[in-house]
């Protein structure tokens, strides 16, 4: 009786979930059915679920109207990078926090949080200026470079990884460092040959939330790139859809595209994400 | 320099809290070297550009002061005022309507999220068919560009789209098709988008902590007859309460700052969205760039960012405990 | 410790003076400037700007960099194909171009034009180029013009957009124009037993001719009268503007800093416009949608009237696999109109875009020859017919071999207006069509009650706004 009862609750669980994933995904696979559709369909609004004739073509489309592809390759070599580097930095500054209550420790966690805090749009114009002045001072240019949008991206998103860093150093026991000590390992040994390998995962987590949250960036590549050579995705995106010309066909299939590589990193490291995040999330 | 080692030598004079500190800053030499390629980045990208944001908040930029920026003229507080008590001023009348929206948008996403994660954490936390399945196919929201999302939904929320086919032909939960891309319903058009790419994030933040709470303590609960209920109000949240805190602060901050979502969705970037869509950020930037009022959008920037960390104010006091458990 | 210490400090001492220099560094006065405006920048640029004078020997190699926004199906291929015999002929000159979306370009081109960082040769829509004048973002042309054929060359109403309202000066040369007549299903009028030829003529004809037309079933597609869009588009000023001027009113008197629109006659023309929308004569989804999506539903034979400008009769000539509609019934059975009179008189928008030289260019000579090369008779025609707008030189314009369909848009061209030449525009549009967005939430009934009160109040509020951006 109580198991029947227990097998049937269960099972109502477990359809609620799955409706609730269904919901969930909808919206993804509707992006990628409207992919599949004419600009014409897709303007009028398609309300019907059955596919007549599906449009690869427009797969084929969007890298020629719109040179997309160096978008994309803008967006990976900028992205990429800023991972690497903002990634670097929290690890390191991460580790501090963990470790150390240094002079001055808890200004630095208060300013990682008020960084958070500033509106984009107030120091958008400043550092537009900012990196204007650097190329009339050192030479060297900013505006509309790889390193100025690395720059600034690293800038953004280190703040917040220390955080999720910092949180997956707690996680580890200091006795490893102690006893490192002891084997007389310096603390930078210590850290180096002991906790980063042990970190590996939470690593990978901060890596792919910074990825992601770079790949989604939109203000600060508007202003601070101007040339195709260095725009980002998510400003060669809009050129699909203007005041003349509007390929709502190319659009989704475009934006259809620009989420593959963001999965794909996602589904490979999957399972350290989870596991970083685990370890992390715990801690705070 | 002969400044500094003037106080040193002063200090060994009188030995106290002071010496320790310097004893300290050279003991940490390790941390700061740590921090320091951090604290350069921030000093270039959010210091000294926030500093001019300030000053920029003091000076009366339009049109045709911009070209002189920093020596822009000088015009004290009035842009704060005109912000606080001018009731003709244009800029205050359109962030009325912003500041009303962003309150109302980054409480109920917060709360969805917040909610929505630990729901869906806690039934994939059970054991049922497809479950690897599933938790990866929940995390594919999150992975979505924020501006597709904008222009994916803004083509689902048209009147003739498939969010009103859904509601009124198929489920017929409706009667009419409403508008959800004008009035009122505008603001429900923007958070929900917002909740959907929002929650997977929580839910694998949540399951992890789920994951770390004892079987034992709620097999000693369930012992005790204690009801599924209780176990969840007196275990689980208690001990999921320091994830709660941190990710309730980075919540809020996120919603507050929203702006791809909605600055997409409407026009395509162009457009207005409306006395219901329109968040803080789109109306400072529509401020800054579309008016060139910069003077007064870094004005209400700053006013927001004082408001903000009032709000962390409170939240570290709430959770002071929790964070400092750890 | 207190190297580093020190050395962060030097570093923010460095870098606050860096933030300082910014201001020193926009701060050059260049409003008047002419062809020496690269004063903007520091030394170093200014150094490499004497070069320029290369334009003598007119063989060294040079780069431009162009910012143009997506005028065409394929914006930047569609250009390069249309400046290509200009670069054979010229080898040593080479041209890159960046196409702005216009959601953005407005913000990229007030950044560049206070930081004197951008392009050589700068397209700019028609209604900014005394904003970005004002600025210092570009340069005078004045003694150039007559290269291009100067004013008599140009049409009217595009010409006077290349300079600030009362002043003499002139900042660019129109590039194409941009014009809204009617199109209208001939079938669905046919059907429906209204003549054309008289339906356009005023604004009571219109009117019955729609209601007369609404709902006539073509093709098994029962069509609503009019397709018109609400909020969510690129062109709410420009869409409203027409009625209010055949309606006597004006965005502002002669003296451009007195705002008239909200009077009697201007609110006469926003209820004329929108009361076809409130009275059933549009299919009220329409709102929603934006110029586009207006267009789309028109090819369909959602609609049997609409509002749009050239660009999509060369639609209806696409191939649908490039994105055209021209499969569609609409392709073959639809005629251009113009814009019928009101009691004000007969009027509509004429926009469209300008060539500038910006003024932080270091090849302003070679962009300038680049800008004579766009304006002349076959740079017009190639890039209006690749991109389906109208060319702004009246040769072309008039030409005899124009198809019917521009023909008719150059006839209405010529009762084309366009928004007074201020430098305040820029944010007056943006406060107009955040007012006009709200009207047009009040017209699909999501905003309060639709009354001659409710539209007067939006029309008010929108007056006080513009009034405190123009007496800036």
């Amino acid at each position: 009786m109580s198991r029947s009862r227990r097998s049937k609750s269960s099972f109502v669980l477990t359809s609620l979930t799955w409706a609730i994933v269904l919901l969930t995904v909808f919206p993804i696979l509707w992006m990628v059915f409207t992919s599949l559709h004419s600009n014409d369909q897709i303007m009028n609004g398609i309300t019907s679920f059955e596919l007549k004739k599906p449009q690869w073509v427009n797969y084929v489309n969007m890298w020629d109207t719109v040179n997309f592809a160096v978008y994309f390759r803008n967006s990976l070599l900028i992205c990429g990078v800023t991972t690497v580097l903002a990634g670097s930095f929290a690890v390191l500054a991460g580790y501090a926090l963990a470790r150390f209550e240094f002079p001055g420790s808890k200004v630095f966690s208060m300013s990682i949080i008020s960084t958070q805090l500033i509106p984009g749009i107030m120091f958008l114009f400043p550092i537009y200026l900012m990196f204007l002045w650097i190329r009339n001072t050192f030479g060297l240019p900013m505006i509309n470079t790889y390193w100025g949008m690395i720059l600034v991206y690293t800038a953004f998103y280190t703040p917040i990884s220390i955080w999720i860093m910092r949180g997956f150093f707690v996680s580890i026991p200091r006795d490893l460092e102690e006893s490192a000590a002891i084997d007389g390992c310096t603390k930078f040994q210590a850290f180096y040959k002991i906790i980063l390998p042990l970190s590996v995962p939470g690593i990978i987590a901060t890596g792919i939330f910074i990825f992601l949250t770079a790949w989604d960036e939109l203000l600060f590549a508007w202003v601070l790139t101007t040339s195709s050579d260095v725009q980002t995705i998510p400003v060669g995106i809009r050129l699909f859809v203007g005041q003349y010309n509007t390929r709502y066909d190319l659009l989704m299939a475009a934006s259809t595209v620009v989420t593959l590589p963001v999965m794909a990193t996602f589904f490979l490291t999957q399972k350290y994400f989870i596991s970083g995040m685990t370890a992390g999330a715990v801690k705070g | 320099m002969g400044l500094q080692r003037d106080t040193d030598h002063r200090m060994k004079g009188a030995p106290g809290a002071k010496v320790r500190w310097t004893k300290r800053v050279r003991e940490h030499k390790f941390a700061y070297m740590l921090v320091l390629p951090t604290l350069i980045f921030m000093m270039m990208v959010h210091l000294l550009p926030m500093i001019q944001g300030i000053w920029m908040s003091l000076l009366n930029l339009n049109q045709f002061t911009l070209a002189k920026y920093l020596k822009a003229p000088f015009v004290g507080l009035s842009n704060y005022w005109g912000l606080l008590f001018d009731t003709d001023n244009p800029v205050r009348q359109g962030l009325n309507f912003a500041v009303r929206n962003t309150a109302i948008y980054a409480v109920v996403v917060t709360v969805g999220v917040m909610v929505m994660g630990l729901l869906m954490a806690i039934l994939m936390n059970r054991d049922f068919p497809g479950r690897g399945i599933a938790r990866t196919a929940m995390l594919l929201p999150w992975v979505i560009p924020s501006y597709v999302v904008g222009v994916l939904w803004g083509f689902m929320w048209q009147q003739n789209g498939v969010i009103n086919y859904l509601l009124v032909d198929v489920l017929h939960l409706m009667h009419d098709k409403p508008f959800w891309l004008m009035g009122p319903n505008t603001i429900w058009a923007i958070i929900i988008p917002t909740i959907w790419r929002g929650w997977p994030f929580l839910m694998v933040i949540f399951l992890a902590g789920l994951q770390t709470i004892p079987d034992d303590i709620y097999e000693a609960a369930t012992i005790d007859g204690a009801h599924k209920l209780r176990q969840f109000w007196h275990i689980t949240l208690p001990m999921l309460k320091p994830i709660i805190a941190v990710q309730l602060l980075f919540q809020i901050i996120n919603n507050v700052y929203s702006y791809n979502i909605v600055s997409t969705m409407f026009g395509n970037g162009a457009g207005y969205p409306g006395e219901w869509g329109d968040l803080l950020m789109t109306a400072l930037t529509r401020q800054s760039f579309g008016y060139w009022a910069f003077g007064s959008g870094s004005a209400a920037s700053l006013m927001l960012m004082v408001a903000m960390l009032m709000v962390v104010g409170v939240w570290y006091r709430t959770f002071r405990t929790e964070l400092n458990a750890q | 410790m207190r190297k580093t210490a020190m050395a962060s400090a030097a570093l923010l001492a460095a870098l606050s003076l860096a933030a300082s220099g910014c201001g020193g560094n926009n701060n050059a006065d260049n409003q008047a400037s002419g062809s020496d405006n690269n004063a903007k920048g520091t030394n170093a640029p200014a150094a490499t700007s004497t070069a320029d004078t290369s334009a003598k020997t007119n063989d060294d190699p040079v780069t431009l960099t162009a910012w143009i926004m997506p005028n065409s199906p394929k914006p930047d291929a569609d250009f390069l194909k249309t400046i290509d015999p200009y670069l054979k002929e010229h080898p040593n000159v080479k041209v890159k171009v960046t196409v702005l979306d216009w959601g953005s370009a407005w913000t990229k081109v007030t950044t560049a034009a206070t930081s004197g960082e951008g392009p050589d040769l700068l397209q700019l829509g028609s209604t900014w180029v005394p904003a970005v004048a004002s600025m210092g973002g570009i340069d005078k042309l004045n003694d150039k013009v007559a290269d291009v054929g100067g004013a008599e060359a140009f049409l009217p109403a595009i010409w006077n957009t290349t300079s600030i309202s009362g002043q003499e000066d002139v900042y660019g040369v129109p590039w194409f124009v941009d014009a809204r007549a009617i199109y209208y299903r001939t079938d669905a009028f046919e059907q429906a037993g209204v003549d054309a030829a008289s339906a356009f003529k005023d604004w009571d004809s219109f009117k019955a001719a729609l209601e007369k037309v609404n709902g006539v079933t073509v093709g098994g597609k029962k069509m609503a009268a009019l397709g018109l869009p609400g909020k969510n588009d690129w062109n709410v000023v420009h869409n409203i503007f027409p009625w209010i001027w055949a309606a006597g009113g004006n965005v502002l008197a002669d003296d451009n800093k007195t705002v008239t629109f909200n009077d009697d006659k201007g609110l006469e023309g926003v209820m004329y416009y929108t009361s076809l929308a409130q009275e059933g004569l549009v299919d009220k989804a329409s709102l929603e949608k934006n110029s586009s999506q207006i267009e789309s539903d028109f090819g369909d034979g959602n609609s049997a009237v609409i509002i749009s400008g050239p660009w999509l009769a060369k639609n209806f000539n696409t191939p649908k696999a490039n994105g055209g509609m021209d499969d569609k019934a609409a392709a073959k059975n639809f005629a251009v109109a113009p814009l019928p009179a009101g009691p004000g008189g007969q009027y509509t928008f004429v926009g469209g875009s300008d060539l500038t030289v910006f003024s932080g260019s270091k090849h302003k000579d070679a962009t300038w020859e680049l800008i004579k090369y766009l304006s002349s008779e076959e740079a017009q025609k190639a890039y209006a017919d690749i991109s389906g707008q109208l060319p702004s030189k009246l040769s072309v314009l008039n030409a005899a071999d124009m198809d019917v369909n521009m023909k008719a848009f150059a006839e209405a061209t010529k009762y084309g207006r366009s928004y007074p030449s201020i430098p305040q525009w820029g944010p007056t549009e943006t406060a107009l069509q955040k007012h006009f967005a709200n009207i047009w939430d009040i017209v699909a009934g999501v905003k309060g009650d639709y009354n001659k009160d409710s539209i007067q109040k939006e029309m008010d509020s929108a007056a006080a706004e513009v009034k405190a951006i123009v007496n800036q």
